[in-house]
């Protein structure tokens, strides 16, 4: 194979992708595993004949930002950083590539939650019925979205600020998303099959901003690692 | 052929100019010193030609290409080991080779395992457990057995005993000798470099100040010891003197274009100038002292 053949972009990728797989492979493997706990924690066992499946996806919010943490973070930051930087690969394919990684990563994540509900893992007592929510699978891409930008800036005090409001903020929608759409609880009125809290449309479209703003900000994270001169003093 | 050129590059933080209108060239083969103290701009001037910044104004080029954007293949001929440079300290040894390896068509595993036995280092520790010498040794390995054309060490043996600092700029005249690879070492202690390099480059407050092959500048730099003070003005017509010094009767005078024939009958004792008294003597204001 020559230099070119080598380092093309197609090489690049899977190089890219091999890497990652010997370093974080057994985290992304285990990644779908440590969400199925979730199953088993704040459900109406026996009380309800919903199971709302929202707990794995909120492990999985944490999981997928470990990952875009632990991908991200040593080739972005600190002294990692120039050992990063020094290795022969073209900068912006590398990120695509890494980007790329992280969502199939997520797929995986859900797809093991997917994987629990087929399984109707937690399910005990009435037999429940798994109700999924579109935004739901959104948390996961915004958390590593979120993760992804706050890897890529300066660790200034406004910035750490910034995301601690940011993260403020999500927690506060979590809560208000959680009170308000799951309001009414299984009883003996609705025949123990709780509503949805929101319409299903209003949850797609939840969904759809989550995923724009997600996008939104992975492309602005791209555009500022395309740009950024590394050897400044941070 | 110049393997890295530098042409009046400037490169500010805010006001400060860290690098101030340098030119410099690092000749291939070569074994070249960027010496300067803390804050001279060295370690900028080495950012500048990896491509981790770019100048604000002038050239910087590596095989004749700008290293901002430079092609992996390109890279991959370049080795870095810098000060403050480290893996995951959670990464295995094991791991960090596979992943260095990855990289780079060219590699010499036997190599690297051979120095890491040598170094006394598990594949199976992981980067964190490491001290600080391990850590430097263990990276030099993996820019060495990248079998790199350049290798660009930034304060390599910073902050090491002694030992390893000799240990490690061993390997450095080593590798100059076994192979021709460039080297370019940056370094504030320049009893170490001394050792190891034919070229070297003196920096202050980001300006170039003096580049010169190490042998000719020896050569040419001389301390002259005069018993009893000659006349300057007829010193002054034979040397390009720098500076001079008295002490009671004694009287020394450094000059930079000495040459036996140029004596002139003078009855002086001629001193060599080591490394650091050459960079002295290039960084400090010249003045002629005179002792009350």
């Amino acid at each position: 194979m020559s230099s070119t053949e080598f380092y093309g972009r197609r090489q690049q990728f899977f190089r890219e992708w091999r890497v990652l797989w010997d370093v974080h492979g057994l985290d992304t493997l285990l990644g779908g595993v440590y969400v199925l706990p979730g199953f088993y924690f704040f459900r109406d066992v026996g009380f309800s004949q919903i199971y709302d499946v929202i707990v794995p996806f909120i492990l999985a919010s944490f999981v997928a930002g470990y990952l875009a943490f632990a991908v991200y973070a040593p080739q972005t930051q600190g002294k990692t950083l120039p050992f990063y930087f020094s290795l022969p690969r073209a900068r912006t394919p590398t990120w695509d590539a890494h980007l790329a990684y992280l969502v199939c990563a997520v797929l995986w994540i859900e797809g093991a939650i997917l994987i629990g509900v087929l399984f109707k893992l937690g399910g005990a007592g009435m037999t429940p019925h798994y109700r999924l929510h579109p935004e739901a699978f959104a948390l996961p891409f915004l958390a590593m979205a979120a993760v992804a930008a706050y890897t890529h800036v300066q660790n200034t005090t406004r910035n750490v600020i910034v995301f601690l409001l940011v993260a403020v903020a999500f927690v506060v929608g979590l809560f208000f998303w959680l009170d308000t759409g799951f309001l009414e609880g299984a009883a003996k009125t609705n025949n123990y099959f709780p509503p949805r809290g929101f319409d299903l449309s209003h949850q797609g479209a939840l969904a759809a901003l989550l995923l724009i703003v997600s996008g939104y900000t992975l492309l602005r994270v791209r555009v500022h690692w395309q740009r950024r001169q590394v050897g400044e003093i941070r | 052929m110049n393997v890295i050129e530098m042409e009046n590059a400037h490169r500010f933080f805010g006001s400060v100019a860290a690098v101030d209108n340098l030119s410099l060239v690092v000749p291939k083969g070569s074994v070249f010193g960027l010496l300067g103290e803390n804050g001279s701009g060295k370690t900028t001037s080495i950012k500048l030609m990896m491509g981790a910044l770019i100048p604000q104004e002038g050239t910087v080029q590596i095989f004749g290409i700008d290293p901002v954007g430079m092609a992996p293949e390109t890279r991959a001929r370049i080795a870095y080991v810098a000060d403050e440079m480290a893996l995951p300290g959670w990464m295995r040894l094991s791991e960090a080779m596979k992943l260095h390896a990855s990289y780079f068509e060219q590699w010499d595993e036997k190599m690297a395992l051979d120095r890491l036995r040598m170094y006394e280092l598990a594949l199976d520790q992981t980067f964190g457990t490491l001290s600080k010498g391990q850590q430097r040794r263990f990276l030099l390995t993996l820019a060495l057995a990248q079998l790199p054309e350049l290798l660009i060490l930034d304060e390599p043996a910073a902050g090491l005993d002694v030992a390893v600092r000799r240990e490690f700029l061993d390997t450095l005249m080593e590798l100059a000798n076994e192979r021709e690879v460039t080297i370019l070492l940056s370094s504030h202690i320049l009893s170490d470099v001394e050792r190891v390099v034919d070229h070297v480059a003196f920096t202050k407050k980001g300006r170039l100040v003096l580049q010169a092959n190490l042998e000719d500048l020896k050569v040419q730099v001389k301390r002259l010891c005069f018993a009893a003070p000659p006349e300057e003005t007829a010193l002054g017509t034979h040397f390009n003197v720098l500076s001079t010094s008295r002490e009671g009767d004694a009287f020394q005078a450094m000059v930079d274009d000495f040459a036996p024939e140029k004596l002139d009958g003078w009855d002086c004792q001629v001193e060599h100038l080591n490394l650091e008294e050459l960079f002295l003597l290039y960084n400090t204001p010249r003045e002629t002292e005179k002792n009350p």
